[in-house]
């Protein structure tokens, strides 16, 4: 590794329309050869810095050295030309091009100035390969390889364009512990042979394994750059939140002999024709308890959700609701009974962003009295009254029942959600990272809701990748990890990193199923 | 409050779309040499100068309306449904051979049974492309458009050959008897009752989707469909529904076109009606009210175009290049106005992520 | 049944299926671009029509053709005004512009040539039929291949130009790649709105030569609403056909070939409305077979009418 500054960024300040500041004079010094990890959490300014560097985003303020000399990125392609190379969190590969025309995109060597040249690409994508130890299925399509070989892809199609620096915007999340190790060899592999990588990362096992150097960012600005070898992974924690522990929420001690409200028997769901998302899992809620289960995104738990919901089929096996099966419900089937579902993405799933708030509540509940006055026919008045008690009772701030809900911040629009959920009948919640993206005040508000429902004697099973979550909330913590449940903890008896372990399939606690599913 | 301001803005922005497709059409005429104020004045007092005019008005919007409102229930829905043309070809000559086969029926029992014989193939013509769409997910859109010409090569069929009125030299089915004509609202004037149909569907359809929990969840299907089904609406079961619904109107409108307005079936009887009410459902967002207004407009325009002709001799069909223009600013101005919503739509995500 | 009016029909079939594979080859380069232009019927109808003009006023088809060709394009940066630039719904803007193509060919026609319906005139020069002497004694082929409009040839050729243009030269790939994966495609720095924008003149091109083909090909004379649902019948092909040009070549050969059937079986008397409905439910059928397939095995195959699956089914 040599000492020379490779890419400076100099008091970087970026304001989006409507005052959000996502950069406060960032700075970051990157050497070349080094393999430099940005912290931070989500909304931390790590994206917004990423895109202005590759130039999909410009900054209001602020100066960018590439090898001492000034540069203005004012484009992707003029950043691939400075050799900043990018792969993006969702692949950018067209599904049904092969391997070698997704790396060439864009780039194509020609024959006669008109026809692609694929010999000669195929040579060229070839020495890369060879030159950095990766294999790639250069002619299989891109829709039939796996997840990793695609961001392998990836990578070598940002090589291909001569990138010197590669930026990796969260690169593990899709990937399994295996592909992950592979990605880490890759990625030293190349730092070897004098290419440069910023990786950006939540995770900090991982960026205390592969970086040199840390740059933790906090609320837009970078707080400190650190030598790897000379930080910890508790350090770390405590300069990304910034804090110790400022939740005033907090669960209330409880026995645990109520009844079993909802059981999951051997369950499996598909993900394609031959392959499962969910596999094997059983587990039961009891009343009154909030389960979580812990795992990194991407390993089924949003496929089991939804699966207990009714929104898709399960394949094998069976759910019991206080006793009885429930398979094959529908999803207002599911609801009548009290099985609610707070899901992910509540920008496409869980509320409508066109409709108001009014109509926004009514979606379940639109064939019960009182919000209809005769069959068939709905009662806008007594919606609107409704609507207003629980914008009052939610604090959703909002002018009323008629605002459109699109136009409400995300705070207030997983308020708009809560609130439908926990105002109809509600003995069983299924719920999903719930606070995502939420500020802390918001955040709080909502595990408050979670723990009332938790004293009302719901049974909650609560996805997270929270850690920090789950270890407030929880009275018992399952991981999961490639659709299986793989361990199950007390929270008071275990520490986060544990759990971790389990969570990136390093350890289980069940035998691993064959291969017969 | 802010409703009212709303929509006073979108009708200034309609009053100034319809205005400037007034002046690019005094421009064509201008350009080819004739009187603009001349033929405006004789267009609207052709279309709407006396008494009778206004019926001939009416009886041109009947079928226009229900063509419209076709379009506006399925597509409110999240569903397209492009194949009025065809469905109202299906219902207009279920209609007509009703109509002229079944003798000797009183007025009461005969003109019912021809409405619902129309219907019913209405219905059917919706259902089929409804039914492989919500099982199959086959793209609507699609299915619709190419149903058009199965339907209207199969009309066209029983029009030249089963039914076949021998004395006409072109494919028509004989005159529908007496007992199956829709009897004149206004005699004296030529109004025909028709219209009060394609009202009272108006009306109703207006009520449906304000006032029901059906119309409720078609909205909720066609604003997300993802969201609707999360929530528990049955999303197939809806839109099925909405096309038996929207089926239902152009079988409606056929029927009224037959026993109401030319008494016999014709090939391409549907002609204009089909992808008209289409672009009348579009303009109007869907909303039965403003599909009533637009359809007087278009009206307006087709019924005005003779005596643009006769006055100022401009040919009458500017009328229809005048309406697709009309069209076309209307869409560039809707889209203009979305564009803007949409980068503050971005920014609000944006914040989200912030926080 | 007689041998020479199987070659009839056959020959008329290819005839007929020109305008089909002109317009497909350019709704299908629009399609595999991302949009599916509804509105190649008023192309090629605007396209007819100017042929005419041009033929009319110069006596000289090619500079018909020159006429045809700058009004589609023209028309065609309408659409892409409107679909590309204003993001407008492209369904509606097909729509408009079907019905501005139908109003505008008439009103011209009034204005131009003072009458209704249709228009023919002695200063009208066709495009001339091609005859390749070689083939003259052979019996078969002469009567199939020989004499033909010059497009009919033309159109053969555009085939494989065209498969080369999709499968060999890197604007095939970002043709497909905007319309499969746009954001791939802008984050290479290739902007998807170019892309789109070259796709929808091509489209506008291919339509105008469909649409004076219509006019000067064979009959040298303008018809109200002469294209008479072609266009239509070309959406069908490219959807049929997918983004491979030689299959949606010949899906337009089966369609050309269920045209002169039923052109021929109407001059002896029988309904020719099952054969003419042929090109439709062929394609109804294609697309629930696809969509039931997809069904069962639940690929990872991509939207059912972009990809390109292999036509193993009978007609």
């Amino acid at each position: 590794m040599t000492t020379e500054t490779l890419l400076r960024l100099e008091n970087i300040n970026k304001t989006f329309e409507g005052g959000v500041r996502a950069n406060r004079n960032a700075n970051l010094v990157v050497k070349k050869g080094e393999i430099h990890a940005i912290v931070g959490e989500n909304g931390a300014g790590k994206s917004t810095l990423m895109n202005i560097l590759y130039g999909v985003q410009q900054p209001d303020e602020g100066k960018i050295y590439l090898n001492d000399k000034e540069v203005s990125i004012s484009s992707a392609r003029e950043a691939k030309r400075l050799g900043i190379g990018m792969v993006h969190q969702h692949f950018m590969l067209v599904p049904s091009f092969t391997v070698l025309q997704n790396v060439i995109l864009g780039y194509e060597p020609r024959q006669n100035l008109v026809f692609v040249d694929n010999k000669r690409a195929e040579k060229k994508v070839k020495e890369i390969c060879e030159h950095y130890n990766l294999t790639i299925p250069l002619h299989s399509l891109v829709q039939d390889v796996s997840v990793g070989i695609q961001q392998r892809v990836e990578i070598i199609k940002a090589i291909y364009r001569g990138a010197e620096i590669l930026i990796l915007d969260e690169p593990t999340a899709v990937l399994t512990p295996f592909e992950t190790e592979e990605l880490f060899n890759i990625c030293r592999e190349m730092v070897a042979k004098d290419k440069t990588i910023i990786f950006i990362s939540h995770k900090l096992k991982e960026v205390l394994t592969l970086s040199n150097k840390v740059t933790v960012m906090r609320k837009g600005e970078t707080l400190v750059t650190l030598d790897t070898k000379d930080t910890t992974e508790p350090e770390l924690a405590r300069l990304i939140v910034g804090r110790d522990q400022l939740w005033t929420v907090g669960k209330q001690k409880k026995s645990h002999d109520q009844s079993v409200v909802l059981e999951t028997k051997n369950v499996s769901v598909k993900k394609t024709f031959t392959s499962f998302c969910v596999k094997n899992v059983s587990f039961d809620v009891k009343a009154g308890e909030i389960v979580g289960v812990a795992g990194v995104e991407g390993n089924g738990q949003s496929e089991l959700m939804d699966a207990l919901a009714g929104l898709v089929p399960i394949d094998q096996g069976d759910v019991f609701f206080n006793g009885s099966s429930i398979l094959n419900k529908s999803t207002s089937e599911l609801r009548a009974l009290g099985i609610r579902l707070i899901p992910e993405d509540r920008m496409a799933t869980g509320a409508s962003v066109k409709a108001t708030i009014k109509e926004n509540l009514m979606i379940d509940q639109n064939d019960c009295v009182p919000f209809i006055s005769k069959p068939g026919v709905m009662n806008w008045k007594e919606i609107e009254k409704h609507t207003d008690e629980l914008i009052k009772k939610f604090n959703i701030v909002a002018q009323g029942p008629e605002t459109v809900v699109g136009t409400l911040s995300g705070g207030n629009l997983q308020k708009v959600v809560v609130a439908r959920e926990l105002s109809g009948k509600h003995t069983c919640l299924l719920v999903l990272q719930p606070a995502r993206g939420l500020d802390i005040g918001a955040s709080e508000f909502i595990y408050q809701q979670l723990l009332d429902a938790r004293e009302a004697n719901n049974a909650i099973l609560l996805v997270s990748a929270d850690l920090d979550e789950l270890f407030l909330l929880s009275d018992r913590i399952l991981v999961i990890y490639e659709g299986e449940i793989v361990a199950n903890f007390i929270p008071d008896q275990v520490t986060p990193e544990e759990v971790g372990l389990y969570m990136t399939g390093a350890k289980r606690m069940t035998p691993r199923i064959g291969s017969s599913l | 409050m802010k409703k009212l301001q709303k929509s006073t803005n979108s009708l200034i922005s309609i009053v100034g779309v319809f205005l400037a497709t007034m002046i690019f059409g005094a421009l064509i005429i201008l350009m080819i040499g004739k009187d603009p104020l001349l033929a405006y004045s004789a267009m609207f007092s052709y279309a709407m100068g006396d008494v009778s005019a206004i019926a001939n008005l009416m009886n041109r919007s009947m079928a226009l309306i229900l063509s419209a409102l076709c379009a506006a229930v399925a597509s409110n829905a999240g569903i397209y449904n492009l194949g009025g043309k065809g469905q109202i070809e299906l219902g207009a000559i279920a209609a007509a051979v009703v109509g002229y086969k079944l003798v000797g029926l009183p007025l009461y029992i005969h003109l019912p049974l021809c409405i619902l014989a129309a219907v019913v193939m209405g219905i059917l013509g919706a259902a089929i492309p409804g039914y492989m769409r919500v099982k199959w997910k086959v793209d609507e859109v699609i299915s619709t458009i190419m149903l058009n010409s199965v339907f209207f090569m199969f009309t066209s069929y029983l029009a030249n050959y089963p039914f076949r009125d021998v004395t006409r030299w072109s494919g028509t089915t004989p005159p529908i008897l007496d007992s199956a004509t829709l009897p004149y609202l206004v005699k004296s004037i030529d109004l025909r009752s028709g219209i009060v149909f394609a009202l009272v569907a108006a009306a109703i359809i207006y009520w449906i989707l304000n006032y029901t929990n059906q119309g409720y969840r078609w909205k909720m299907i066609g604003l997300n469909p993802r969201f609707a089904q999360y929530g528990g609406v049955n999303v197939g079961k809806d839109q099925m529904k909405a096309m038996v619904l929207s089926g239902f109107l152009s079988g409606l409108a056929g029927a009224v076109l037959v026993c109401g307005s030319n008494y016999r079936f014709w090939e391409a009887i549907a002609g204009p009606y089909g992808w008209d009410g289409v672009l009348i459902a579009m303009l109007a967002k869907n909303n039965p009210i403003a599909i009533v207004a637009v359809s007087f407009v278009f009206s307006i325009f087709k019924n005005g175009a003779l005596g643009m002709e006769q006055v100022a001799s401009v040919p009458s069909d500017l009328t229809g290049v005048l309406l697709a223009a009309l069209i076309l600013f209307i869409t560039g101005r809707e889209f203009v106005s979305i564009l803007f919503r949409r980068r503050k739509h971005v920014i609000l995500v944006d914040e989200e992520v912030k926080q | 049944m007689n041998l020479d009016f199987i070659l009839d029909v056959l020959g008329t079939g290819l005839r007929m299926a020109t305008p089909f594979i002109l317009a497909g080859l350019g709704g299908l380069i629009s399609l595999s671009a991302g949009d599916l232009n509804i509105s190649l019927e008023g192309f090629m109808l605007i396209g007819a029509f100017f042929a005419v003009l041009g033929s009319y006023l110069f006596e000289s088809y090619l500079v018909g053709i020159a006429f045809a060709l700058m009004a589609t394009v023209i028309y065609g940066l309408l659409f892409g005004l409107f679909t590309i630039r204003l993001k407008a719904d492209v369904f509606v803007v097909g729509i408009a512009l079907n019905l501005l193509a139908s109003e505008a060919t008439v009103f011209f026609s009034r204005l131009f040539f003072n009458v209704r319906g249709s228009f023919s005139d002695p200063r009208i020069q066709g495009i001339p039929n091609i005859h390749i002497a070689f083939l003259d004694n052979v019996p078969i082929l002469d009567q199939l291949f020989n004499n033909h409009s010059a497009f009919v040839y033309i159109s053969w050729v555009m085939i494989f130009i065209f498969w080369l243009l999709i499968y060999r030269t890197p604007y095939g790939f970002y043709f497909r790649a905007a319309g499969e994966h746009p954001e791939a495609l802008g984050t290479t720095g290739i902007q998807v709105n170019k892309i789109r924008w070259i796709a929808n003149v091509i489209c506008s091109v291919m339509c105008g030569l469909a649409g004076a083909h219509l006019s000067l090909g064979y009959l040298k004379m303008f018809v109200e609403d002469m294209t008479a649902g072609r266009g239509f019948i070309a959406l069908s092909a490219v959807i049929f056909g997918g983004s491979n040009p030689i299959t949606m070549a010949i899906t337009s050969l089966l369609f050309g070939l269920a045209e002169g059937i039923s052109l021929r079986i109407q001059n002896m008397g029988i309904p020719s409305q099952f054969t003419l409905m042929l090109p439709y439910l062929t394609t109804i059928f294609a697309l629930v077979f696809r969509a039931v397939r997809k069904s069962r095995k639940s690929t990872t195959l991509l939207t059912s009418i972009a990809t390109n699956e292999p036509e193993t089914k009978g007609e």
